[in-house]
C-alpha cells in the first residue's frame, strides 16, 4: 500500500460519519434491519448487475485483480421517501454512507482491498399513537420509536491473479456495529410524566469470503463467490444477548463485452437467511426467510476513445426482503436505476452518479418508493 | 467537466449535511419491535400504624397570618395588632420639638380573601395592651364594641390581594387614639363586616410584612420645609384567634395546618417493581380520603405540601427541602385528595442513598389559614392514605 492511499484512507476515514448505515425504510424495522448492498456509483448505475467484477465493490474479493493502480473510494447516497401504510403516509429523506475503500495492486500477481460498508441498515422511526385508559379516563399517547445504526461490514482481502484468465479472491470481516434505539412517550395529560429511553444494542461477529473472476473467452467473464458469516453476537448496553445466525452469501455474476461500447452484466445472489429463522421466532419476533436477487445492468460507451468519459449506465435490480414487517407477508424491492461518470485530473479522479428509484412492498399494504442520488469519488494517488 | 467537478462536490456535501427526515407512520403491535409498551396502575397502601400527626410546629406566638372573618363556616376569627411606643416629640437637629398630628395611616397587607363577596370592611378597634398569644377568641372580642371603634378600613371589591389602609384625619380619633395609660402604644383589635360571610387572611409580621403606623406630625419650626413630619411605625406583636378551635384529639385521623401546626408522617412499603431497572414512573399520587368536608376560605390559597425525609426519626424527621409536592386544598370538599408525589417517590428508587419511603406532610401557609383538613388514616375502615403509581415497563427492544 503506497502512502498516498494509506493517506487517503486515513482521510475517508475520517470523513465518515459515526455510522455507516442511515437509510429509513419501515421494512427496516425487524431483525437485523434492510440488507444494504455494498455498491459503488458506478455498480448502482448499472443496478448492481456488475458488482461481481467492480474493484470498488466489496461483494466478491477477486474483483479486486482488476484494479489497475492504487484507489480510495467513498460513496454518498441520498434517499427521498414515500412511506404508505395502513396507519397513514409520511415522506422523508436520508442520506447513507454504504461504501468507503481503499484497494489497489502490492505485486504482479496481488491486489488488496480494505473496505467499510454497510451489511444491513435498521434506521427508522416510527410515529404512534394511541389512546389508553389510565385511572378510568382515557389519556391519548404519541409514542416515537427510532432506531439508528446497523450492521457494518469491515473486510480485508487480497486476490491472487493465477493467470490473465483467472483470479482468486479471499477476504476476512469484521462484523460490527450499533443500534442506538430511542423510545419517547408524550401523554395528552400533562399530570403523566413524558417517558424518554434509550438503548443501545451492539454487535460483532466475523465472517470470511471467498470468490473468483475468470475470462474463458475473449469478451466474457463469470465470477462467483461464497461467504459465510458467524454468529452475530449481540449486546444490550453491556449485557450479551442471544448469538443471532447470519447467512451463507453465495453469489454468481456473468459480464459480456457485447461490443466495443456495450458492457452487460448481470449477478444473482442468494441468502439462506433462514437459519436465523428459528432463533427470531423463539425471541418473539416475526421470523427470516431465505432471500434471492438479481441484477442486470448495462454500460454504454459514448467515446470509445475516452471510455469513462460520461458513459450511460442503466440498470434493473429485483430483491426479496428477508425479514417481514408483519407475519405472513414477504417484502421484496424493484429497483431501477441510471447514471454516469468521468474522470479527470489523467485519471487520478473519478467522480460516478446514479439516480435510483425503489419501489419496495409486501403483499400487505406496506409500500415504500424511494428516490435515490448516489455519488462516488474515487482517488488514483 | 472539470466546471461539473465542484458543482457535484458541492451538491454531494450538501446532500450530506442535509437535515434528515426519518419519521413513518406506523401503529404498534405491528411495527414495533417487541410489542407496545405496557402502561400499568398500581395502588399502595400505608403501612398500617405507621401514620401518625404531631402538634405544635408552628405556635401561636410565630403566625405568619392573621386570620380576620365575619361568621365564616371555617371558622370566626379575629386578630390584633400592637404597635411600638410612639414619641410624644421628633429630635430635630440640636433639639426635641413636641408634634400636632394631622392624620395617621393604618397599612395592612391582606394576603387572601373571597372575591365573590362584596362590601368588606375590617372595623379597627382600639383594645388594651394586655392581649398576646395566649389570647382566647372571647377575649378580643369583647373589646371589639361599639365605644372602643376607630375607624374601618374598606376593601374595594377589586382588590384580591395587596396592601389596604385607612387615613384617619378626624381630630376626636386622633385624639383619642391612643389612651395615656397604653403609654404611647397603638393596640389595634380587628373585625370584619361583609355582605355574607367571609374572611380574610392579613401577612403578619412573621409574613410577607406585618401592619404599618404611620403619624403625619407639624412641628412648629421656622424652617417651613422642616415641619411636616412621619413618624413610621411597624406592628411589635399580632395574633389571632378563632373561636371554638380546640385542638384536635383524635389519634385515628390525620391533620395537616392549623395553630399550633399540625405535620402528618406517612409511611409506604417499596413496591416489588421498583427493584426493576427498567420500569419507568410516569405518576405517582399521594390519595388522602377527606374525613369530613374540607373547611377554608374561597380564593384563598392553601397547599398541602409533601416532603420526604433524609432519616426517619418520626416528629423530628428533617424534611428534604429541594425535592416537593402540592396540591391545593378545595373548599367544602369530601372527594379523594390528590398530590402527585413522582418528584418523591423517584428517590426511593436511587441505587444509592434512597429516600426512606416516607412524607412529611404540613400545610402552606403554615400558622395561619382557614383551611383546616382532616384525613382518614390506616385506623378508618375505609378511606386510608394510599399512593397510586402509574408506570411504564418498555419493551423489550432486543426482541428482533
Amino acid at each position: 500500500m503506497s502512502r498516498y492511499s494509506l493517506r487517503a484512507a486515513v482521510v475517508l476515514g475520517l470523513l465518515l460519519p459515526g455510522g455507516l448505515a442511515a437509510q429509513s425504510s419501515v421494512f427496516g424495522t425487524r431483525v437485523l434491519g434492510l440488507p444494504v448492498l455494498p455498491l459503488s456509483a458506478r455498480a448502482q448505475g448499472m443496478g448492481g448487475g456488475n458488482a461481481m467484477f467492480d474493484p470498488e465493490v466489496s461483494l466478491n474479493p477477486a474483483a479486486l485483480w482488476t484494479t489497475q493502480r492504487t484507489t480510495a473510494t467513498f460513496t454518498l447516497r441520498h434517499f427521498w421517501r414515500d412511506s404508505e401504510n395502513a396507519f397513514g403516509v409520511s415522506s422523508g429523506n436520508d442520506t447513507q454512507f454504504p461504501l468507503v475503500m481503499v484497494g489497489g495492486p502490492i505485486g504482479p500477481r496481488w491486489d488488496y482491498g480494505v473496505s467499510v460498508s454497510a451489511l444491513t441498515d435498521r434506521t427508522f422511526a416510527l410515529s404512534l399513537t394511541d389512546t389508553i385508559i389510565l385511572r378510568d379516563e382515557p389519556v391519548a399517547v404519541n409514542d416515537t420509536l427510532i432506531s439508528r445504526g446497523g450492521v457494518t461490514d469491515i473486510r480485508a482481502a487480497v486476490s491472487y491473479t493465477a493467470s490473465p484468465r483467472l483470479a482468486f479472491g479471499l477476504g476476512f470481516h469484521l462484523l460490527t456495529g450499533t443500534n442506538r434505539i430511542q423510545y419517547r412517550r408524550h401523554f395528552s395529560d400533562s399530570t403523566y410524566t413524558a417517558v424518554a429511553l434509550r438503548n443501545e444494542l451492539s454487535m460483532s461477529g466475523p465472517g470470511v469470503s471467498a470468490g473468483f473472476s475468470a475470462l474463458p473467452v475473449r469478451g466474457v467473464r463469470l465470477a462467483g463467490m461464497v461467504r459465510w458469516d458467524g454468529d452475530l453476537h449481540y449486546y444490550k448496553d453491556s449485557t450479551r444477548l442471544d448469538d443471532i445466525p447470519l447467512p451463507i452469501t453465495v453469489a454468481g455474476g456473468v459480464q459480456i463485452q457485447a461490443g466495443p461500447r456495450l458492457l452487460l452484466a448481470g449477478q444473482a445472489l442468494r441468502r439462506n437467511w433462514s437459519t436465523a429463522n428459528e432463533f427470531v421466532v423463539s425471541e418473539g419476533g416475526i421470523g427470516a426467510r431465505n432471500t434471492t436477487e438479481g441484477s442486470f445492468g448495462l454500460e454504454w460507451i459514448r467515446n470509445s476513445r475516452r471510455p469513462s468519459s460520461f458513459p450511460l449506465r442503466l440498470g434493473l435490480r429485483y430483491a426479496q426482503l428477508p425479514f417481514p414487517v408483519v407475519a405472513g407477508q414477504e417484502g421484496k424491492e424493484l429497483q431501477l436505476s441510471f447514471g454516469t461518470g468521468f474522470r479527470f485530473t489523467a485519471d487520478r479522479g473519478s467522480l460516478d452518479i446514479a439516480v435510483e428509484r425503489t419501489w419496495r412492498e409486501d403483499a400487505g399494504s406496506f409500500r415504500e418508493r424511494t428516490f435515490m442520488l448516489s455519488v462516488g469519488v474515487g482517488i488514483r494517488p | 467537466m472539470k466546471r461539473l467537478l465542484l458543482p457535484l462536490l458541492a451538491a454531494s456535501m450538501l446532500l450530506a449535511g442535509c437535515e434528515e427526515e426519518l419519521t413513518v407512520p406506523g401503529q404498534c403491535p405491528e411495527l414495533c419491535p417487541g410489542g407496545q409498551p405496557v402502561v400499568r396502575d398500581t395502588i399502595v397502601l400505608a403501612i398500617e400504624e405507621s401514620d401518625t400527626s404531631f402538634f405544635g410546629y408552628t405556635g401561636r406566638g410565630s403566625v405568619t397570618s392573621l386570620l380576620v372573618s365575619n361568621g365564616l363556616a371555617a371558622g370566626e376569627a379575629r386578630a390584633w395588632v400592637e404597635f411600638p411606643i410612639r414619641p410624644d416629640s421628633i429630635q430635630m437637629s440640636d433639639s426635641t420639638r413636641v408634634y400636632t398630628t394631622d392624620s395617621v395611616r393604618i397599612t395592612f397587607s391582606m394576603t387572601g380573601r373571597d372575591t365573590t363577596v362584596d362590601d368588606l370592611k375590617v372595623y379597627l378597634h382600639r383594645v388594651p395592651r394586655t392581649l398576646d398569644s395566649s389570647s382566647t377568641f372571647a377575649d378580643i372580642d369583647q373589646h371589639l364594641v361599639q365605644g372602643t371603634l376607630i375607624d374601618s378600613i374598606i376593601v374595594p371589591d377589586s382588590v384580591r390581594s395587596g396592601s389596604i389602609s385607612r387615613l384617619i384625619t378626624d381630630s376626636a380619633n386622633l385624639a383619642n387614639l391612643i389612651p395615656a395609660a397604653d403609654s404611647g402604644r397603638l393596640a389595634l383589635g380587628l373585625r370584619l363586616v361583609a355582605e355574607a360571610p367571609t374572611g380574610v387572611r392579613l401577612s403578619a409580621i412573621l409574613g410577607s410584612g406585618g401592619a404599618s403606623f404611620i403619624t403625619y406630625a407639624r412641628v412648629a419650626v421656622a424652617d417651613t420645609s422642616r415641619r411636616r413630619q412621619t413618624i413610621s411605625l411597624s406592628a411589635a406583636d399580632n395574633g389571632f384567634a378563632l373561636q371554638g378551635q380546640e385542638a384536635p384529639s383524635d389519634p385515628d385521623l390525620l391533620y395537616v395546618g392549623r395553630v399550633p401546626s399540625a405535620r402528618t408522617i406517612l409511611r409506604f412499603p417499596v413496591p416489588e417493581f421498583f427493584d426493576d431497572p427498567s420500569v419507568v414512573l410516569v405518576r405517582a399520587t399521594l390519595e388522602l380520603t377527606p374525613a369530613q368536608p374540607i373547611v377554608g376560605l374561597k380564593g384563598d390559597a392553601a397547599v398541602v405540601d409533601v416532603r420526604g425525609v433524609s432519616k426517619d426519626i418520626g416528629a423530628k424527621s428533617s424534611p428534604v427541602l429541594t425535592i416537593s409536592g402540592s396540591a391545593a386544598l378545595p373548599v367544602d370538599s369530601s372527594e379523594l385528595f390528590g398530590i402527585d408525589v413522582l418528584n418523591l417517590v423517584r428517590f426511593w428508587r436511587l441505587a444509592e442513598d434512597p429516600l426512606p419511603p416516607v412524607f412529611l406532610l404540613a400545610m402552606v401557609p403554615d400558622g395561619g389559614s382557614f383551611h383546616r383538613p382532616v384525613f382518614r388514616s390506616t385506623r378508618s375502615a375505609d378511606g386510608k392514605p394510599r399512593l397510586r403509581i402509574t408506570y411504564l415497563r418498555p419493551t423489550p427492544v432486543e426482541q428482533p
